[in-house]
């Protein structure tokens, strides 16, 4: 049964190491699980930030949450679409869309 | 000698109600002893293969009854007639029939899946029949590389690997030349020696003829030609 | 058990006969599963990480609209502000976008209030604590190429150059809140922007009770009616639909390279062959029950499917978690020209793990058994006849 078997240990193996990822994480953990996120909320607390620093290139990409409704047009008509951040980032919650 | 194989008022009808219905057999009514060699004997579209494949249960009638060891096997459900199949029969087809992309070993070795035996034993059932038919130096071999004959011994060991009680043989020596017909023939033979009941269906006078033959049952147009003794 | 192995057996070596085809099917599927399973980990990582950090912003922050767009503040609302029920701490916040030319960066300006000098544990060096000094994320340090001591020479609303020495940067693991961010002194800020006297970005509110937060906000919008209140739910609330992978081009965008594959799996497998029917004909004919022969094509399905699925997933687990999303990186940062690394902390979830397995191996094995169904429960007579 070696074709069988070989397969089978073949998805064993593979079983194992995905196992052995998500169990083990990162490989380099820079001190205690939870001690990073502990000192990013730290941050934001002291100096009152509300957004990620992701998609820099517009206000509303850059502070989703604070944008206006109107943000997203930009200042004049012809403006582009910021792209993938304006196809990814929706209207903030704070602006009702209904 | 006790009859193995029965049939009664056997139909077998093709693509019924539609403009390419063929009524392949018709009201045929047939016994066969265990331990017997019988020859469908007919010309092309008599219904031989027809009738071959309701005898060993490849194919259920359209009306009529077919018997194997005193067990009716017409309306079997598929799972059963499988069994049935696989305990009962072993199969010489016309074409040979073989997985052209398998090896002579991996052919012979496809019966033996379902059955309840180690990879090990299958190996050594197969491996020991492909020897006493002289084909042990080929076993590796993908089949398309072989002779008509060879390829013949192929199906024959085949049919044999799961130890049948009755061999079914449709024209197998269609591609033979009368040397290997005859070889096939004595193999046959050896068979029925063992104990074992061997149909045959073909057209060929050389096998009709065979001192082997213990019984002709002619057909023609799908029914049979004189009654059955 | 045996039944089942020796099936196995075949279906593998049946597998190993087309090694070409089956390996070049492996890499395709194993593509598309890492791709798919990257984005689900990173949009899944990138969520938490708001989530949890975001988690410190402040509870209520006041704008104020003028024509429906964000507008200064008058500083005088701050008392307003206060003198709500439940309020505490209010503190006007001066920021705003800066546009450096030399990068073609926007950076995000933020004035601190008095103090400063903290020691913080991601930042090297520390915060500014006098006029024309500055701390900066990695990302602009990293643009103008700047180290803690260097000056940074920023053009201000009189188009004249000003200069901020950095006394701070901070770490690359704080990134992800911090790369484009420079802080100065307040009122180094509010002349830098040219700032009207009495006006303000917006302010933070702190409010004493969490379970009062949506309250204070209505009573803020009623007693300032051109003001917009946004409360720290509604901040997470934005983050959960930003990176909700129901939503979003990158889901559109691989659903439809997996639906393309669904395809090419059927036309595959569609209109089973007359030698294949042939095949199951003979296998049928030779003894095996049409469950047999079922159980063979699932196991042809499932030997290249798990085997994808797993290897996708482990590359893509080592690609997001282990190399930042270097690939996926490009395509999210569109048009940003400063984007963070994307460290994100490894998070197990069941039943994304189970819609990856059951959008990628079901259609494979489906579009390999089902065409074979049929000739697997016919006659194996009519199956060789074809």
């Amino acid at each position: 049964m070696s074709r069988a078997n070989t397969f089978l240990a073949l998805l064993l193996v593979l079983s194992l190491t995905l196992a052995g990822l998500v169990f083990f994480g990162r490989p380099e953990a820079d001190g205690p699980p939870g001690l990073k996120d502990f000192q990013l909320r730290g941050l934001a607390a002291r100096f009152g930030l509300t957004d990620l620093s992701l998609w820099t290139e517009a206000r509303y990409t850059r502070h989703p949450s604070q944008s206006d409704r109107f943000s997203a047009f930009q200042d004049f008509p012809g403006s582009f679409d910021h792209f993938p951040a304006g196809s990814i980032v929706n209207p903030p919650a704070s602006v009702p869309t209904r | 000698m006790a009859v193995l194989i029965k049939t009664e008022g056997l139909e077998k009808i093709y693509n019924a109600g539609r403009p390419d219905e063929v009524r392949a057999l018709r009201e045929v009514s047939l016994e066969i002893d265990a331990g017997e060699v019988v020859v469908l004997k007919g010309p092309s579209g008599s219904g031989k293969s027809t009738l071959l494949s309701l005898l060993g249960c490849m194919t259920r009638p359209t009306s009529g009854r077919v018997t194997v060891a005193g067990r009716d096997v017409s309306r079997l459900p598929e799972r059963f007639l499988t069994e049935v199949r696989r305990e009962t029969f072993g199969f010489i087809f016309q074409q040979f029939n073989l997985l052209r992309q398998l090896s002579v070993l991996d052919n012979v070795l496809l019966p033996l899946y379902p059955l309840p035996c180690s990879l090990r034993e299958m190996h050594r059932r197969a491996e020991a029949l492909l020897d006493e038919l002289g084909l042990s130096l080929r076993q590796h071999l993908k089949v398309r590389y072989l002779s008509g004959g060879e390829q013949q011994r192929v199906a024959v060991a085949r049919a044999l690997v799961n130890g049948p009680q009755i061999i079914i043989a449709d024209e197998p020596t269609a591609h033979l030349d009368s040397g290997l017909a005859g070889e096939l023939m004595e193999i046959l033979g050896r068979l029925n020696g063992q104990g074992k009941t061997v149909v045959i269906a073909t057209h060929d006078r050389f096998v009709y003829e065979h001192p082997l033959v213990g019984r002709i049952v002619p057909l023609h147009d799908g029914r049979l030609e004189a009654d059955p003794p | 058990m045996l039944r089942h192995l020796k099936i196995l057996e075949f279906a593998v070596a049946a597998t190993l006969r087309h090694k070409g085809r089956n390996l070049a099917i492996l890499v395709v599927y194993s593509l598309v599963i890492t791709i798919l399973a990257s984005v689900l980990f990173l949009t899944r990582g990138l969520k938490e990480e708001a989530q949890r950090v975001l988690a410190g912003a402040p509870e209520l922050t006041v704008q104020r609209l003028i024509a429906g767009r964000h507008d200064l503040i008058p500083t005088s609302y701050g008392s307003i502000l206060a003198s709500v029920p439940g309020v505490g701490r209010v503190t006007p916040r001066f920021w705003g976008y800066y546009y450096d030319s030399l990068t073609s960066c926007n950076f995000t300006l933020l004035g601190l209030s008095a103090g400063g000098g903290d020691h913080l544990e991601l930042l090297a060096g520390r915060l500014p604590t006098g006029s024309g000094e500055c701390a900066l994320g990695s990302g602009v340090a990293t643009a103008r190429r700047t180290e803690i001591g260097d000056d940074l020479v920023l053009i201000d609303s009189h188009n004249l150059g000003v200069s901020f020495e950095v006394t701070g940067i901070f770490a690359a693991e704080a990134a992800l809140l911090t790369n484009d961010l420079l802080l100065l002194p307040e009122t180094d800020l509010r002349v830098f922007f040219n700032f009207p006297e009495g006006s303000a970005t917006d302010f933070e509110v702190q409010v004493f009770n969490p379970q009062e937060v949506a309250t204070v906000a209505a009573k803020i919008k009623q007693r300032l009616p051109d003001t917009r209140p946004i409360t720290r739910s509604e901040i997470l609330r934005t983050y959960d639909s930003v990176f909700s992978w129901r939503s979003g081009i990158l889901l559109t965008v691989f659903a439809s390279a997996l639906l393309a594959f669904c395809i090419l799996a059927w036309d595959k497998a569609t209109g089973i062959s007359a030698e294949e029917k042939r095949e199951i004909g003979i296998l049928k004919a030779v003894g095996w029950d049409t469950a047999d022969v079922l159980e063979l094509k699932v196991w042809e399905g499932l030997i290249l499917s798990l085997t994808a699925l797993l290897l996708g997933l482990i590359f893509a687990w080592v690609h997001v978690y282990w190399f930042d999303s270097t690939l996926l990186a490009p395509v999210l940062k569109g048009w940003s020209v400063l984007f963070p690394r994307l460290v994100v902390t490894p998070h197990v979830d069941l039943y994304q793990l189970f819609v990856i397995t059951f959008l990628t191996v079901t259609p494979y094995v489906a579009s390999t058994v089902i065409p074979s169904w049929r000739a697997a429960s016919a006659d194996p007579d009519s199956m060789m006849r074809s």
